[in-house]
């Protein structure tokens, strides 16, 4: 537990915030799993795989619940504020971001049930445009899990100064329209393998949120929406 | 025309144009360490209605307050928080010279109100008394009628010509106290007959019956169930249109409900100021920090 959750009279209260942090920890490291999950069995067309996913959305959906319940515990109880008041905020913001990036592993699941059944045209160099994104997103979200573990600053404001995949997903985005241009019939499998571009950029953007809500539990500042930030 | 939208950034105002982009805070403000006990954040405002300067308690050989300065401005409440025995409710006697009435304390610094110097040998303690009020913890109104507790200020300070005049005023009072409505059938009635809450309203009263430029409270609703709580910060918040306020609390929440600013003492300094809630969101001071969200006091 990072010291600065602890060190309260109130020794229950630690125990209150060491277990809303834990819980957060455990629902990042869910939806981590999701999203692997979601690339993995896109890419090798396991559609079984693909419906455990589906149905493994409602574990995150409890935790995310569970975890609300506890803040609104955690306000009602103690009056928190300063960094305990940002603390609590955070992992409120996070509750959302990390439903929402399970929304999107979903998504790339769903997507994969609908198009791998009635066209099996494969194609391999489309699916390294996802490989790409998917491990850039991977390795930030991953990068995202130890921030949270350290409530590390310097580790968060390093994070957010690069962002390789905005660049990369642009590049992607140039060479399916190539790819169409050179056969018009790819049109609707390089539409559903945009979208699931689409949806590991979006989970990029929500763990890097993440890291923006660790800079304010720790130091206060709110850098969200800030250009010249990153 | 461009809408400009205001936008703070930790505590300073800067406009910026619709188009532009939000810029990142200038500077990350670091931690200050429980070892320094130089006062942080702005302890001077721009409309002051006291001003305090280097200001030293003792009681004997004990160092009660240490070199503190602090403005308490127009209008304005601030709340002073702290742990027991950090000098808050001392702070707070010297604005009125409460402590002249105990023996081997010694103040010195100068305390200016209205920039008059208070501790100035030309200065009567009884007029100053009247423009500077106090409340107390324990409501101790006299034992006398509730009119006579009220009348009794206006009357020895010469404020009213004639009976009717004395009336209007403590009628006045007690409606800016939010009491009268409930008292008003029963003036005769003595004032500790009332329940707690009613009580402290009704020091309230008598304190704004003489017309006071501050209101100083030392943990006035320490006493009182939260219904009254609510009552008296209510009237808090009305009655500073009119005076300044000083709060000495021990209920942080009711400093971050009721104040402008917060100052925050520890073991006689003055360690923290700053708006209240730059304070109890984002303190400056690690000891502020350790003591408002509970890791020690």
């Amino acid at each position: 537990m990072p010291d600065r959750l602890e060190g309260h009279t109130f020794r229950r209260f630690d125990g209150e915030l060491d277990h809303l942090h834990v819980e957060i920890l455990e629902m990042t490291t869910l939806v981590f799993e999701q999203i692997q999950k979601a690339i993995e069995s896109f890419q090798s067309q396991d559609q079984k795989e693909v419906h455990a996913m589906i149905e493994r959305e409602f574990r995150v959906n409890i935790l995310e619940k569970k975890i609300d319940s506890s803040i609104i515990e955690v306000l009602a109880k103690r009056g928190p504020v300063a960094r305990d008041l940002r603390a609590i905020m955070g992992f409120s913001k996070m509750v959302t971001d990390l439903e929402r990036m399970n929304d999107e592993a979903v998504r790339i699941a769903h997507i994969s049930t609908k198009i791998y059944p009635e066209d099996n045209n494969r194609d391999t160099d489309m699916l390294r445009e996802i490989d790409i994104i998917g491990n850039l997103a991977c390795t930030v979200l991953q990068e995202v899990i130890e921030i949270l573990k350290t409530l590390d600053l310097k580790r968060a404001r390093k994070l957010l100064i690069h962002n390789d995949l905005d660049e990369e997903f642009n590049t992607s985005l140039r060479r399916l329209t190539t790819y169409v241009l050179e056969d018009a019939l790819k049109m609707k499998y390089t539409i559903n393998i945009i979208l699931v571009l689409k949806s590991l950029e979006r989970i990029d953007n929500h763990a890097r949120n993440l890291a923006e809500y660790v800079i304010y539990m720790v130091s206060g500042d709110d850098i969200r929406h800030v250009e010249d930030y990153r | 025309m461009s809408l400009v939208i205001e936008k703070q950034w930790n505590g300073q105002n800067a406009q910026i144009g619709e188009r532009e982009s939000i810029r990142a805070p200038e500077q990350t403000h670091t931690i200050v360490s429980r070892e320094d006990r130089q006062t942080v954040g702005i302890t001077a405002v721009s409309n002051p209605r006291i001003r305090c300067f280097d200001v030293n308690v003792h009681y004997g050989n004990k160092h009660a307050i240490k070199n503190v300065s602090l403005d308490i401005g127009r209008n304005e409440i601030i709340a002073m928080i702290g742990p027991s025995g950090c000098g808050k409710s001392t702070f707070l006697r010297c604005l009125n010279r409460m402590n002249d009435t105990i023996d081997h304390c010694t103040v010195t610094g100068k305390i200016e109100l209205d920039g008059e110097d208070i501790n100035d040998k030309s200065i009567d303690v009884v007029p100053l008394r009247a423009r500077v009020g106090m409340v107390f913890q324990k409501p101790n109104p006299f034992p006398k009628s509730i009119y006579e507790n009220v009348a009794f200020g206006p009357r020895i300070h010469g404020l009213a010509k004639d009976k009717t005049e004395l009336e209007a005023i403590v009628v006045t009072s007690l409606q800016r106290a939010g009491l009268w409505n409930e008292i008003k059938d029963c003036l005769d009635q003595s004032g500790t007959s009332l329940s707690g809450g009613q009580q402290q309203r009704l020091c309230i009263a008598r304190a704004i019956a003489i017309n006071p430029e501050v209101i100083l409270m030392d943990e006035p609703c320490s006493a009182l169930d939260p219904i009254a709580t609510a009552v008296i910060e209510d009237l808090m918040n009305e009655l500073c249109s009119d005076y300044s306020i000083a709060i000495v609390t021990h209920s942080m929440q009711q400093a971050a409900r009721v104040s402008h600013r917060t100052a925050y003492f520890h073991l006689g300094d003055l360690i923290e100021v700053g708006k209240t809630e730059q304070l109890f969101t984002n303190p400056i001071h690690q000891l502020t920090s350790d003591y408002i969200t509970g890791r020690f006091g």
